[in-house]
């Protein structure tokens, strides 16, 4: 109950507060690397995307 | 596989003068947002364009605004001449380099209040939270909405 009432306290709209405090606790460079794997999450799954709409086209 | 943190590290390398700004300045600050391109501000005369065509040119950067027509950096703009911005897609990954922050003014006066951050081994300029919240202020989209909430957070530690 008080993990609850804390996680709700730390919400505010749309935004991921805990990733926010996870994000503070690493260095720039940290963040920076952080940031490519997702970038790169991101091609990837926009070239599945096309790959698939090439498909039903 | 593009690495824009590549990008970057060349820019830091080659001591071009230039404030990062924009989503990855953002992720600087301890924003979640991924972003898809680097942006910078850079006063661009025609020494600065020249040393930028010198030190990007590893990374075959090439104008994407017209999807038809999409000239090199070497060849646009042409020997002498200048233009205001540049949108450029290179091996690396987007960078789009532009001499004035909507909002917040020109390079001299992003660069004045930008904050110096060490960055792979080199000092590079950030645009201070302060102006990263303005311009994101200013642009009114879906996704700038997000980095702003996240920014005032940040910037007031409501985390």
């Amino acid at each position: 109950m008080k993990v609850a009432q804390t996680k709700e306290q730390k919400k505010t709209d749309e935004i991921d507060c805990s990733l926010l405090e996870y994000n503070l606790t690493l260095t720039h460079e940290q963040r920076l690397e952080n940031h490519q794997r997702a970038f790169e999450l991101v091609q990837e799954l926009i070239k599945a995307r096309d790959l698939l709409n090439a498909k039903f086209k | 596989m593009q690495n824009l943190n590549n990008i970057l590290k060349i820019l830091l390398e080659n001591r071009i003068d230039f404030v990062l700004i924009g989503g990855y300045a953002a992720v600087l600050y301890g924003a979640s947002q991924v972003t898809q391109d680097i942006d910078i501000c850079a006063s661009l005369n025609l020494n600065d364009l020249e040393k930028l065509r010198n030190v990007l040119r590893q990374l075959h950067p090439i104008h994407r605004i017209n999807p038809n027509v999409q000239p090199s950096l070497d060849d646009y703009p042409k020997k002498g001449d200048l233009i205001k911005n540049y949108y450029l897609k290179t091996d690396q990954g987007v960078l789009d380099i532009i001499d004035e922050v909507i909002s917040v003014g020109s390079y001299e006066r992003v660069r004045a209040a930008a904050t110096t951050i060490k960055l792979f081994g080199y000092e590079c300029k950030v645009i201070s939270i302060e102006d990263l919240i303005s311009s994101k202020k200013s642009m009114n989209r879906d996704k700038d909405l997000i980095v702003l909430k996240e920014l005032l957070s940040i910037r007031d530690k409501k985390i």
